[in-house]
């Protein structure tokens, strides 16, 4: 038992403190191949905001440039800028024009300013080409009525190409 | 002598004198993890999409370009989730199903089989008009949306004609083009 402690001893004062990097080498690299497999290459990427649930679906294409739009069960989002509020996924009847209760006002506004300024770039730049796509993210609880309002009053504004955004379940 | 020498030398391996440095390894993956968690999209929203056959494509973008149908296929959709699939020849009704079951999923089978039997009889024709009524969820028109738009793998199989090699071609998709009929209805 004394020789064992003493070789130890020895053992240990030949020995210098060496970290041991493999098991956290192999940690990165299953992290790193994870990543990878999650890594979109899409040149448009679309993160759903926070609270919104989307519908899924079994197929879907690639998502496109376009107007961001958002329709949560608080608000309707065009890029990130909250233009109407919404109680519950309902819409209070003063947004709505009262000649046409399908019209939004704010929303066509924002929309519509939208539309112009990419109307003034098309006159500028030649290249450029208005049209008119916006890809909406709606949550999957709201009803066709709120919708068609939101799909109507982006018509009336130019933008007559809807694209839906839904989960992918493939 | 010798065997305590050969004792000795099994008692005290030689240390190993080769190494891999992991350190610059470690630093690239130090690196490449964070960037990549930064850019990795944890919740897909697209996917690839479907390549269809050239004559598969020809015809879906001739029937998109037609600006006066014969063929008119009408999908409503009720409050309690029941279907109603109309095939209209000009003014008169050629061709009627109605779907009310009790189970959404069940409803949604039955209509795939209908929407199925109405493709077989008009191949060409690529569009749906809906008309969803104004409480139904976006979750179950994005399920109809689903149920119209392919041929799933245990359906009969259909096939278009393909004048340009003579030889029909097998449908993949059944109704792509899914037009909210009663949008500007108001």
């Amino acid at each position: 038992m004394r020789r064992a402690v003493e070789k130890m001893k020895a053992n240990n004062k030949r020995s210098t403190f060496v970290l041991q990097l493999t098991a956290m080498v192999d940690m990165f690299t299953i992290i790193i191949v994870f990543l990878l497999k999650s890594y979109s290459t899409s040149a448009v990427n679309i993160t759903p905001q926070k609270g919104l649930s989307l519908p899924e679906s079994v197929s879907i294409v690639h998502p496109v440039e376009g107007i961001k739009m958002v329709v949560s069960l608080e608000g309707i989002f065009v890029e990130d800028k909250k233009v109407v509020t919404l109680i519950d996924g309902k819409i209070d009847f003063t947004e709505t024009e009262a000649q046409d209760r399908d019209f939004i006002k704010k929303l066509f506004k924002e929309l519509d300013s939208h539309a112009q300024k990419s109307m003034d770039i098309q006159k500028e730049n030649k290249e450029f080409q208005f049209e008119g796509k916006i890809v909406m993210q709606a949550d999957k609880k709201l009803n066709y009525k709120l919708l068609k309002k939101v799909m109507y009053t982006s018509s009336l504004a130019g933008y007559a190409d809807l694209k839906m955004a839904t989960l992918s379940l493939e | 002598m010798a065997r305590k020498r050969n004792r000795m030398n099994m008692e005290a391996p030689e240390e190993p004198n080769f190494e891999i440095d992991l350190s610059p390894l470690l630093a690239l993956m130090v690196t490449l993890i964070p960037m990549m968690l930064l850019a990795t999209v944890f919740v897909k929203v697209s996917i690839v999409e479907t390549p269809l056959p050239q004559a598969v494509k020809q015809a879906i973008e001739k029937d998109r370009k037609k600006k006066k149908r014969e063929i008119v296929i009408e999908l409503k959709m009720s409050n309690s989730k029941e279907f109603d699939l109309i095939v209209k020849y000009g003014a008169s009704t050629k061709y009627r199903k109605q779907v009310a079951g009790k189970n959404f999923k069940e409803n949604l089978n039955q209509l795939h089989k209908h929407l199925v039997q109405v493709k077989k009889q008009h191949p060409k024709i690529f569009q749906i008009q809906f008309l969803p009524s104004e409480e139904v969820a976006y979750e179950d028109i994005v399920k109809v949306m689903d149920e119209a738009r392919k041929i799933k793998a245990n359906d009969e199989p259909i096939f278009l004609e393909n004048s340009e090699q003579n030889k029909p071609v097998e449908l993949k998709v059944m109704f792509p083009d899914l037009i909210f009929k009663n949008l500007l209805e108001g």
